[in-house]
């Protein structure tokens, strides 16, 4: 769809011009200079510029048009789409700003240009951004001075400052790019067109996002899973922790914020996020010059001990093992090195290393087969030659299929080696911990080649009906406890026991069917802290203790709050036993990528630790028992101290069966289960609450 | 008693050849430093049991007394809850049966003591860093500091607000505020079980390798170490 905005055979620039310093003037030169294809200034007020006849509008030129770019006022762009469209240009960069970044008016005018082009079908880039280049035609629609570089990392972004700052970096380490696209303000292209673009791109390997927001989190989640099977994806997302921070009446609410949806989105789609920029260049260089290493365990190589240590520290911090080296590797590194150095990971080379013997031990390190990459340290000592070892280590990256990551440390000293590195392909870095979080985004991203797609399970035993039937009946937009419950169970989740009356007679008989010891609850949907106000009581054990818990309940709900609609009291069964673990289960509606699932141990350990674990529905089989494990109390359902174990099947199935109903359901946009009683061979909902969306 | 006392029990200990003080005798060496304890009497047998239960007032716990046995709990060595003279019986004939499972166990006998309840369990404890001295350990008990390790650790000797940083360092914090209708804990008197214990930690720096308080109970008003371990070097 993409391949006429990056291979166009003729552009025009709209707002062209001959006077030295204008955008429209730096534009055309920088076309001009590189593009082979043709161009047509547009320009009113002129004849010629830069050698080629300009043109009143649009519509003069004599050929087709298939890119144009627009560098005019912005109150004159709808003019200039309207002709364009007639035109049949069929896509348009906006460069101009102006619009919805300056508020209401040209939030105004931004909503006219993406109509005026839907009707014509093209489709825009920007506006209010910095523009477009590819390497592969030397097509640069940008006003940077700077060409980039041929290589294989494409990358867009949603700040212009933030692209012109990576191709003056990327040219300075002579670091390629593929494909640069600035979004601006997204009206119409946005990051889902190009991650579907670059997956088949042949120029592109890697990809770099900034992103301060996604247009659609479906369809993105879908495009970044397609991409990162075979190329790397790696993200910069900002701004997204105070957007957070609302109020939220249920606890899945509070906790499931923005910033939680996206890192479970990233998670899900197999993004690498990159948590600065400088990150974000590092890893960028490692993808476009290492191979993946096929596994999570690598080698240190080091002529000092303590940047030995800092880099093993760090490793162990990123999850990535330091391998246990053959019997073989070691007999030849024992035979070759010093008595005194250390052969065990991370080797130690000792400071007297020379040129020679770090070829050696590399070589023979990496041709181990559970070495699936090496980092390579040297400290400057005196004997340290370190343009010499550069040029072995380069020698022996040519030969092997493993990465390489240099960690020449120091200053002058190792200049001449740093640079001879990263020129021939080794990424150097001057601190062990950077290496390692390079070498980890590497394995990530082994790992993501080799996922494979579950699908969510589908439930034939549940009634879909019923639910649909509920929630059209519901005026209220939380639901009340009688409603909760009969949507849980029919979509066969498991429920405590229970009846509601509105008298105490009534609650006797119940509790006589249900069997004592009984739980009271307050139903009301004014009422949304229960316990806090004394609208619980449990282990009632006897008719008269029914009567007592009855009258208190009430008293103090009028007390808290006279005006409170009072459905009824509700009487459920006591699940006994000691062994028992009570967790939570929460939803909740992101509005970019749909509902969240929570799950974490009930009661205070949710409240004041923050113990939860989320995915995004639907959730597969996987999913669900990863959330399980995931959470820090696991081993309290796993049973602590001779306590027995929870059924961690049964909790599983409740999270998918949760995942299915919110799912068929989209207008559900909160819901708790809290809490889930969990036994040894089953588990019941003792409460819940569903918040509905009209 | 006196500090001179404290020597006096270690020393004794020491003669016995051990290195593990009963809950006992570490309890009687917290409160020679004002670490307020269960109001308690260790008893030889039946009948003085039930008369320190009649002292003391039901409802009591019964705690097996032996410098053999360390994890009273899982040996069921504790009976708590007990609230008549006949649950107390039983409760006595079920923890002279430990016997049968500890071989020539040495039984001290009987620890009668109060039950607190409505509180915050948190526990207290000191180990020896090879290279600092004590370090002196605050959280909440139970699974908090088991699962969670939800801990918070400084070096004697403590001023009042280190004592206080370190209550409020633990991220469970909030339920010492009484979070979701729980018991607001006194936060004085914790702070003052933190500082009795840095001082006692600094005294017996030579003679103790490790401690614990465990549970503390953090009541309304007031704390009290429930049960106590205490390990010589």
């Amino acid at each position: 769809m993409l391949d006429k905005f990056f291979y166009p055979k003729s552009i025009t620039v709209i707002g062209a011009s001959n006077k030295p310093y204008k955008v429209g003037k730096i534009i055309i030169d920088n076309l001009t200079m590189s593009y082979p294809g043709k161009i047509y200034p547009v320009n009113p007020n002129e004849d010629e510029i830069n050698d080629l006849k300009a043109y009143k509008t649009v519509l003069d030129i004599p050929d087709t048009v298939d890119l144009a770019i627009i560098v005019i006022p912005n109150i004159a762009v709808p003019k200039i789409i309207e002709e364009c469209g007639k035109k049949g240009v069929k896509f348009c960069i906006i460069i101009s700003s102006g619009f919805k970044e300056t508020g209401v008016e040209g939030a105004k005018l931004e909503r006219e240009i993406a109509e005026i082009a839907k009707k014509y079908r093209i489709r825009l880039l920007g506006p209010n951004c910095f523009g477009v280049i590819n390497t592969d035609n030397n097509l640069n629609t940008t006003f940077s001075p700077i060409m980039p570089i041929v290589g294989n990392i494409a990358v867009f972004s949603q700040s212009g400052a933030l692209c012109s700052t990576l191709l003056d970096w990327a040219y300075k380490e002579r670091i390629g790019f593929s494909k640069f696209i600035s979004l601006g303000n997204k009206v119409d292209l946005n990051e889902n067109d190009f991650l579907e673009y670059f997956v088949n791109d042949k120029q592109t390997n890697i990809v770099l996002g900034y992103l301060e927001g996604i247009t659609d989190g479906e369809t993105f989640i879908k495009e970044a899973k397609r991409l990162t099977k075979n190329k790397a994806l790696v993200l910069i997302k900002s701004g997204s922790t105070s957007a957070g921070a609302r109020a939220a009446s249920s606890h899945t609410g509070t906790l499931a914020g923005t910033e939680e949806a996206y890192t479970t989105a990233f998670k899900k789609c197999g993004a690498i996020r990159a948590k600065s920029i400088d990150d974000w260049l590092d890893i960028a260089r490692v993808f476009s010059n290492q191979p993946l290493p096929k596994g999570d365990k690598i080698a240190i190589i080091t002529n000092a001990g303590g940047p030995g240590i800092i880099a093993a520290d760090s490793c162990e911090e990123l999850g990535i093992s330091l391998s246990d080296l053959s019997s073989t590797t070691i007999e030849k590194l024992r035979k070759k090195l010093p008595s005194s150095a250390s052969i065990y990971n991370p080797i130690d080379v000792l400071g007297d290393a020379d040129p020679s013997r770090y070829s050696f031990t590399l070589k023979t390190v990496l041709n181990d087969d559970n070495v699936y990459g090496c980092i390579v340290i040297l400290t400057p000592q005196a004997m340290s030659r370190p343009f010499e070892t550069a040029r072995e280590i380069i020698k022996v990256s040519e030969t092997i299929n493993k990465p390489i990551l240099a960690c020449f440390m120091g200053g002058i000293l190792v200049e001449s080696g740093i640079k001879y590195l990263e020129e021939n392909g080794v990424p150097n870095y001057l601190d062990p911990k950077k290496a390692t979080i390079s070498m980890a985004s590497l394995i990530k991203q082994y790992y993501n080649t080799l996922r494979k797609e579950e699908n969510p399970i589908v439930f034939e035993d549940i009634n879909k009906e019923q639910v649909k039937e509920i929630l059209s009946k519901n005026d209220a937009l939380s639901l009340d406890f009688i409603d909760c419950m009969k949507i849980l169970e029919a979509y066969n989740i498991p429920i405590a026991k229970y009846g509601i009356s509105k008298t105490a007679d009534g609650c006797i008989k119940i509790a006589n069917n249900i069997n004592y010891p009984v739980a009271l609850k307050i139903v009301s949907s004014d009422i949304s802290h229960k316990t806090e106000l004394g609208g619980v009581r449990l282990n009632v054990k006897n008719d008269e203790e029914v009567v007592a818990v009855y009258n208190e309940i009430m008293t103090c709900v009028k007390k808290y709050n006279p005006n409170a609609v009072v459905n009824g009291i509700c009487v459920q069964e006591m699940i006994k036993t000691s062994d028992k673990k009570e967790v939570i289960i929460g939803v909740n509606k992101d509005p970019q990528f749909g509902h969240l699932i929570m799950f974490g141990m009930g009661g205070i350990y949710v409240e004041i630790l923050k113990d939860v674990s989320f995915r995004l529905s639907p959730l597969t089989r996987s999913d669900a028992y990863d959330m399980i494990h995931e959470i820090k109390m696991y081993p309290l359902l796993r049973g602590v101290r001779g306590e027995k174990p929870v059924d961690i099947d049964k909790i599983a199935n409740v999270l998918m069966r949760v995942s299915s109903l919110v799912s068929d359901f989209k207008n559900i946009v909160e819901m708790d289960i809290n809490p889930l009683i969990c036994l040894e061979d089953s588990c019941k909902v003792v409460d819940a609450r569903i918040t509905i969306k009209r | 008693m006196s500090k001179e006392d404290t020597i006096k029990i270690i020393k004794k200990v020491r003669e016995e050849g051990r290195k593990v003080l009963t809950e006992y005798e570490s309890k009687k060496i917290l409160s020679v430093y004002g670490i307020p304890i269960t109001r308690e009497k260790l008893a030889k047998d039946l009948d003085e049991s039930i008369k320190f239960a009649e002292e003391i007032g039901y409802p009591v716990v019964l705690k097996i007394v032996s410098p053999d046995i360390t994890h009273k709990t899982d040996l069921g060595g504790v009976k708590i809850g007990i609230k008549s003279q006949k649950e107390l019986e039983e409760a006595y004939t079920d923890l002279m049966r430990i016997k049968d499972r500890v071989k020539d166990a040495n039984i001290h006998g009987v620890l009668v003591q109060e039950m607190l309840r409505k509180g915050n369990e948190v526990i207290l404890g000191m180990t020896q860093d090879p290279q600092f001295g004590p370090v002196i350990m605050f959280g909440l008990g139970g699974v908090f500091v088991e699962v969670l390790k939800d801990v918070s650790f400084k070096i004697p000797p403590l001023t009042r607000r280190d004592a206080e940083d370190m209550i409020k360092e633990i991220k469970a914090y909030p339920i010492l505020e009484g979070a979701r209708g729980g018991v607001v804990s006194d936060m004085n008197a914790l702070i003052d079980c933190i500082l009795k214990l840095s001082e006692l930690s600094l005294d017996l720096e030579e003679e103790l390798k490790e401690m614990d308080i465990n549970p503390l109970f953090a009541m309304e008003k007031g704390a009290a170490a429930v049960d106590s371990l205490i390990l010589l070097r």
